[in-house]
């Protein structure tokens, strides 16, 4: 041999074999336990931001002693990514349980054919407005879309307030205005309200205006939060997650729910379903009951995402943060009806941005 | 913003890069070859190389906040853009300046031409041409088609510079386009079918590439490209011509030199050093918190794993392409091909393979990505092992070799520290590029990597959308350290081993 003397390329071969046992993951299949369950760990695709769901998912494991094999979402595609990864290994799944991070992705899966009821306490406990009816999937710990604006640009009036926000979108430059991609994650959602409630000439008509006005398009929420953040646009439209990681890194900033013009919120759930055919169907229930549970949408509540609890709760053991967005949540405008909606919306704006 | 429109973008930033870098390249491969003390060798080899070792990922975190300012200012942010992709990519033009076979006109004939160039009155357009590309020209081309397959496949940094202000887009490419239509194709093979277009534009260069490559008068193994004080290095694209002035660059003669070492001395503090310095300053006060994020040495220990399986798989596949018989240079394109199409359009075809039944038992494993990192990785592999000649055996080792079968100890251990000089180091040293090249790739590991085997970087890459946070700066600085710690391990430990 003229590259590798024998030894190197026993050791070659050794270190190959070693590193090939190191990588092995741990998502395979087991035996079966006295459950009916596959004794492999549970393999969760969450689409929640891993900075915030990886301790909750630890946490379920040091509760329950079932391993959790998580598999989160990038920032650019969001939950998307997730529901098609799902929908491609319809023939054979590798997830178990569906944690989305909003609701529409979730109702397309029940669609599929994907997802499989489960009615457990959590569900009861969640308003019906956060649930599909029949257990296919159930909301959780949401959070609303709102504004966000630099404070600094109050010496140019601008103030963190909805209605005078809206109204200052309607006419002029909008280049210092930030909005992320809609066609994923919670803009995504953000359109498929405005098309239900406009109607799609209106919708339409209202995204060609802000794109001739300049408006600045963004892959995601948190860059739209950084760029109000750091001043380059006065404000913009993000979620209340993406806004409380610039307030507590103590960045300029305020924000207000956005209103439709009858008052109502967009506030979107967590969502969570099992997953048509998994083999771990009790270890999945328990994980879908520990989510929806009381314990876990106030410790969410807490968390640096300050995520609104859906379900029943003392309003006095929620942070202050919280309590005014569960105030503002209490009107919200319903998601459950708009599947339609947002496979129409969806089939637009694909050719808009991707075609 | 359409395909085309994305690909125009992407053509058009490609050509300017790749035209650039290939000057630039030249004036820095003249800069390596005037510098006569090895220490300047070494901080100009360093210097080049820490670009291209950054990984892009960071670069875009370190300046989060400079692109934010910049957005509203589509022009500005395309020149960021593409000066980042400059600085980065220039390395590779200086490489194939400095490694590149020689041209089949020498410098000496090129000369004669010049010479008798105002008696020739028959000389058409097409015999000039055909004298350019034999000629130095050459070998510029081939610098410029590799730092324009980069730079037309990047995804990473166009990611992170990417927006739209209206109707104006910034740093679009084909590449965001495809990597948003993958996620929402019903399937793979609907998202493949639209990287036709840019994948029949990155085979005409590399064809081109290819080509100019077979016009080659010397031998591949015909370089002199050395680190050794006093060792008048000789470049093969500019062969050492006996008695001649071009064995000798006036380069220090003139403002070229230091305006060279400027250059070199900025890309190297914007695309490295900086980023890292800024990083390091937040990961400071983010380093207490780091016991709490536990999870991170699971992703560490995967990152290395793929990225030492990926470098031995590339050295295999290097080795394997660098032993076929001379003329056959359809199996080094073969080898290489994939590679220099992306890691996007790579990754892409891998999981579209692999997602088929046939492939059930590798579907959601790390062979996906191991492979597609090897077949990334093949091209530099190839580039780097015939640099430092692996594949071929001269007299000194074989030399050695014969020391090694000795009755007595002293010679053979003096054979075995001769052998780990001239085969060893070199082969780990290019292995551990080829490491820390699998181990910061972003774009394929986010798209293979399997369930429980997330590998650092994709997930400090998407915690990057959030901007800087001092926790994740700290996890920033770790995966940065891992590498330089495991490769300055490896080598202590290989040498140890190696020569006793």
């Amino acid at each position: 041999m003229t590259l590798f003397n024998l030894r190197a390329s026993a050791c070659v071969c050794g270190l190959a074999l070693f590193c090939a046992l190191l990588t092995g993951c741990d998502n395979g299949g087991g035996g079966t336990s006295s459950s009916g369950d596959d004794d492999g760990p549970l393999v969760v695709y969450c689409a929640h931001d891993a900075v915030f769901s990886e301790k909750v998912l630890r946490d379920f494991e040091d509760e329950t002693g079932i391993e959790v094999v998580p598999r989160f979402d990038t920032e650019a595609s969001k939950s998307l990514g997730l529901v098609q990864l799902i929908m491609r290994e319809r023939d054979r799944p590798r997830c178990d349980v569906f944690w989305n991070n909003e609701q529409l992705g979730m109702m397309q899966l029940q669609r599929e054919g994907l997802l499989q009821p489960y009615k457990g306490e959590g569900f009861a406990r969640m308003p019906d407005a956060y649930k599909d009816p029949d257990g296919y999937w159930c909301g959780f710990a949401a959070r609303l879309r709102v504004w966000i604006v630099n404070t600094k640009a109050a010496d140019k009036g601008i103030e963190a307030d909805a209605a005078a926000l809206w109204q200052r979108t309607q006419a002029g430059d909008l280049s210092r205005v930030a909005i992320a991609k809609p066609l994923f994650g919670t803009t995504r959602t953000h359109y498929t309200v405005f098309w239900d409630a406009w109607g799609a000439g209106k919708l339409k008509a209202w995204h060609g205006d802000w794109r001739d006005r300049g408006v600045t398009e963004v892959n995601g929420n948190g860059v739209v939060m950084n760029l109000v953040a750091r001043g380059s646009c006065d404000y913009g439209l993000t979620d209340t997650d993406d806004f409380y990681v610039a307030l507590d890194r103590k960045d300029p900033v305020a924000m207000a729910p956005f209103r439709l013009a009858d008052g109502r919120v967009i506030c979107i759930p967590n969502t969570v379903g099992i997953i048509n055919g998994t083999k771990r169907l009790e270890k999945a229930k328990r994980l879908v009951e520990y989510l929806l549970s009381r314990k876990n949408e106030k410790n969410l509540a807490w968390s640096p995402s300050r995520q609104i609890p859906l379900g029943p709760i003392d309003v006095k053991e929620l942070p202050q943060d919280v309590k005014d967005l569960y105030e503002w949540s209490k009107n919200p405008y319903p998601l459950s009806g708009l599947g339609d909606a947002a496979d129409d919306c969806l089939d637009w704006l694909t050719p808009e941005y991707a075609r | 913003m359409t395909l085309e429109a994305g690909i125009w973008w992407a053509l058009g930033r490609a050509v300017v890069v790749a035209g650039l870098a290939a000057l630039i390249g030249w004036a820095v491969a003249r800069l390596w070859r005037a510098i006569k003390t090895t220490w300047a060798r070494r901080c100009l080899a360093v210097a080049l190389i820490a670009p291209l070792l950054t990984p892009a990922a960071l670069v875009g975190y370190a300046y989060g906040s400079l692109w934010a300012l910049a957005v509203p200012y589509p022009a500005l942010n395309e020149a960021l853009y593409s000066t980042v992709l400059l600085m980065r990519l220039t390395p590779v033009a200086v490489g194939v300046w400095l490694l590149a076979p020689s041209p089949p006109i020498d410098p000496a004939a090129a000369h004669a031409r010049r010479l008798s160039a105002d008696t020739s009155r028959v000389r058409g357009v097409a015999s000039f041409l055909s004298f350019l590309i034999r000629s130095r020209l050459r070998t510029g081309l081939l610098a410029a088609s590799a730092v324009f397959l980069l730079a037309f496949s990047d995804l990473e940094m166009a990611n992170l510079f990417h927006a739209s202000a209206g109707r104006t887009t910034i740093a679009y490419s084909w590449t965001i386009w495809v990597f948003d239509n993958q996620v929402l194709a019903p399937t793979l093979t609907h998202a493949l079918r639209s990287i036709v277009v840019p994948m029949a534009i990155q085979m005409a260069v590399l064809l081109g590439a290819m080509e100019l490559l077979t016009l080659t008068r010397g031998e591949w193994a015909g370089t002199g490209f050395s680190l050794r004080e006093g060792g008048a290095p000789v470049a093969p694209s500019e062969p050492r011509v006996e008695g001649g002035a071009q064995s000798t660059p006036r380069l220090g003669r003139s403002l070229a030199l230091p305006v060279t070492w400027a250059y070199v001395v900025v890309a190297v503090l914007f695309t490295s050093i900086l980023p890292l310095v800024l990083v390091s300053i937040d990961a400071l006060r983010g380093v207490a918190t780091l016991p709490k994020h536990d999870w991170y040495l699971d992703l560490l220990r995967n990152s290395v794993m793929y990225g030492v399986l990926a470098a031995i798989g590339a050295l295999g596949l290097a080795w394997v392409a660098l032993r076929v018989r001379r003329g056959r240079w359809w199996v080094v394109l073969l080898v290489c091909a994939p590679g220099l199409l992306g890691s996007l359009v790579l990754a892409l075809a891998v999981q579209a393979v692999i997602i088929q039944p046939a492939f059930d038992a590798v579907y959601d494993t790390p062979i996906g990505l191991v492979a597609a990192h090897t077949l990334w990785l093949a091209p530099v592999a190839v580039l780097l092992c015939w640099s430092v000649r692996v594949g071929r055996v001269d007299t000194s080792l074989h030399s050695a070799r014969l020391l090694r079968k000795s009755a007595a100890v002293r010679p053979r251990r003096a054979a075995r520290r001769l052998a780990w000089a001239m085969r060893g180091r070199p082969i780990f040293w290019v292995g551990a590029v080829l490491f820390v090249l699998a181990y910061f790739e972003a774009v394929a590991a986010t798209a293979l990597y399997p369930t429980g085997g997330d590998p650092m970087i994709v997930r400090v890459y998407s915690f990057m959308h959030f901007n800087q946070a001092f926790y994740l700066s700290a996890m920033v600085v770790l995966m940065m350290a891992v590498p330089v710690v495991i490769v300055g391990v490896g080598a202590w430990v290989l040498r140890v081993l190696w020569r006793e």
